[in-house]
């Protein structure tokens, strides 16, 4: 083959894989820099329907705190976050969205690697560390009356989550909104 | 096929990548330490094969000291950028999406490594790698100073398509790492399916050889189809004779490092005029030989 045939057959190689890549199961196709197609916050979408509705969280990367921790001793690394002045100066929207991502689970998931932070597209700049949340589908979970417990509650921990995701939206006064929780298995 | 479905966080593949990195140092090494025992149980063994292998690894210090401080920093941020700014969508970090980057770091390796043997500048870097009149894996890790850099250009497509950066990098080691097991003369031929798909030592020895019917042949990573389908392969049937014409014959670590772009910097300024400056780096490099040689007839 010639070097423009070469180059042409390429070019169509790169072209088909890619598009193998693009339609593997469980790729919805969301197009780069478009935010995830988070249920709307109304009344009626913050009581999940039973079926389990596909949430891609695509590559968002937060900035704040991590810390590997006990469960149980969460409340620690919010106090922790709280205190971290120069992160909420830099937000630039009035109420953004908190994010707690728990990964790297222990075997028992009674422990967990936990990041604590908002999300860089909401930031004036990010020049913290960096952290990126999974990506995969997610898996919503509901909290009937704004109470996450409840949600953990019926994480299945037999299927051996990978990641779950807390999200909240923070009030101008500081309050804590919304809770969202979501859970990506393996 | 469940595995497929996988997914890992920039950090996994992060932490994969130098996790394969740093052992395949030590098994290379380990390999490396078997073949010289083969060669001494052949009576093969001398104070220039021992010197060239050291010599490789200075070649290699300093390969890794320019690119860790110039071009790393610089490469990943080229390729965040774009990523995030340009590509055309955010492909998923699955098993999946790795296997599609592997095939095509593999295609773009292929497209690099000939653009290095098709142009000066290319290959002024490159002809440090093929400078040795040996090959055993030592020859591996035998770098010119600006390896780093070109690759840049070849992958870089594959952050447009959407693979994460560190993706593309860990794709980009894999290819690297099967191309350092080729570089060696104790493993002769591999059953016939082998050879017909993968590269394979006896395919990689003919591309460091110096015979004619060897030039510029076989320039694949992991597959050897990418050569066999661009009309750039050749079979090893003669005795493959290793090397560069001229012959460099130093140990000398800086000689071997810097001689492409020494010999480059001495072309370009003895140069006629400004076009044939330029020809000099996109040109072939056989190219530049037939013009010295031109010239030294006209001379006599
Ligand atoms: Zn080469």
């Amino acid at each position: 083959m010639n070097l423009p045939y070469s180059i042409v057959t390429t070019l169509f190689i790169a072209f088909v894989v890619w598009l193998g890549a693009y339609v593997q199961p469980g790729n919805a196709g969301v197009p780069a820099g478009t935010e995830p197609r988070a249920p709307q916050n109304t009344a009626e979408s913050t009581l999940y329907s039973a079926t389990e509705i596909e949430q891609r969280f695509q590559l968002i990367k937060l900035s704040g705190i991590t810390a590997a921790l006990p469960l149980k001793d969460v409340t620690i690394l919010w106090d922790r976050f709280t205190r971290q002045e120069r992160l909420h100066q830099h937000l630039n929207t009035p109420s953004p969205d908190v994010y707690v991502l728990y990964r790297q689970f222990s075997e028992d998931f009674t422990q967990a690697r936990i990041t604590i932070g908002y999300k860089q597209t909401e930031l004036e700049d990010s020049e913290d560390r960096t952290t990126y949340i999974p990506a995969g589908i997610y898996h919503p979970l509901p909290a009937p009356d704004g109470d996450i417990t409840k949600a953990w509650s019926q994480i299945d921990f037999n299927r051996k989550p990978l990641a779950v995701i807390e999200q909240f939206r923070l009030s101008p006064s500081g309050e804590l909104n919304a809770p969202k929780l979501f859970v990506l298995y393996k | 096929m469940e595995f497929l479905n996988w997914a890992f966080t920039p950090e996994q593949l992060f932490d994969m990548e130098s996790w394969i990195g740093d052992w395949f140092f030590i098994l290379a090494l380990g390999l490396f330490f078997l073949e010289l025992v083969c060669y001494s149980v052949r009576k093969q063994i001398s104070w220039n094969l021992l010197g060239d292998s050291a010599t490789n690894f200075v070649t290699l210090a300093a390969y890794i000291g320019i690119t860790s401080t110039v071009i790393a920093g610089f490469y990943l941020g080229v390729f965040m950028y774009v990523y995030e700014h340009f590509s055309l969508t955010h492909l998923p970090m699955t098993c999946w999406s790795i296997l599609a980057c592997l095939l095509l770091a593999d295609l773009a390796y292929y497209w690099e490594h000939r653009f290095l043997h098709s142009c000066g500048i290319g290959w002024a870097t490159h002809t440090v790698h093929h400078s040795s009149p040996n090959f055993n894996i030592s020859v591996a890790y035998r770098f010119g100073p600006l390896d780093g850099l070109f690759p840049l250009f070849f992958y870089l497509p594959l952050a447009f398509l959407g693979f994460h950066p560190l993706m593309i990098f860990l794709c980009e080691m894999l290819v690297q790492i099967y191309q350092t097991l080729l570089h060696t003369e104790v493993v002769k031929k591999l059953p016939k399916p082998i050879e017909a798909v993968l590269n394979t030592p006896s395919h990689h020895r003919v591309h460091h050889a110096t015979n004619t019917e060897y030039l510029d042949k076989n320039y694949a990573g992991i597959l050897i189809i990418w050569d066999r389908m661009f009309g750039t392969f050749a079979e090893e049937q003669e005795t493959v004779r290793y090397g560069v014409y001229p012959r460099l014959n130093s140990l000398n670590p800086v000689k071997v490092f810097f001689h492409g772009f020494l010999k480059l910097a001495r072309q370009i300024y003895s140069a006629p005029n400004w076009s044939y400056r330029w020809r000099l780096l996109a040109n072939s490099p056989k190219w530049a030989w037939d013009q010295e040689q031109k010239l030294q007839a006209a001379d006599s």
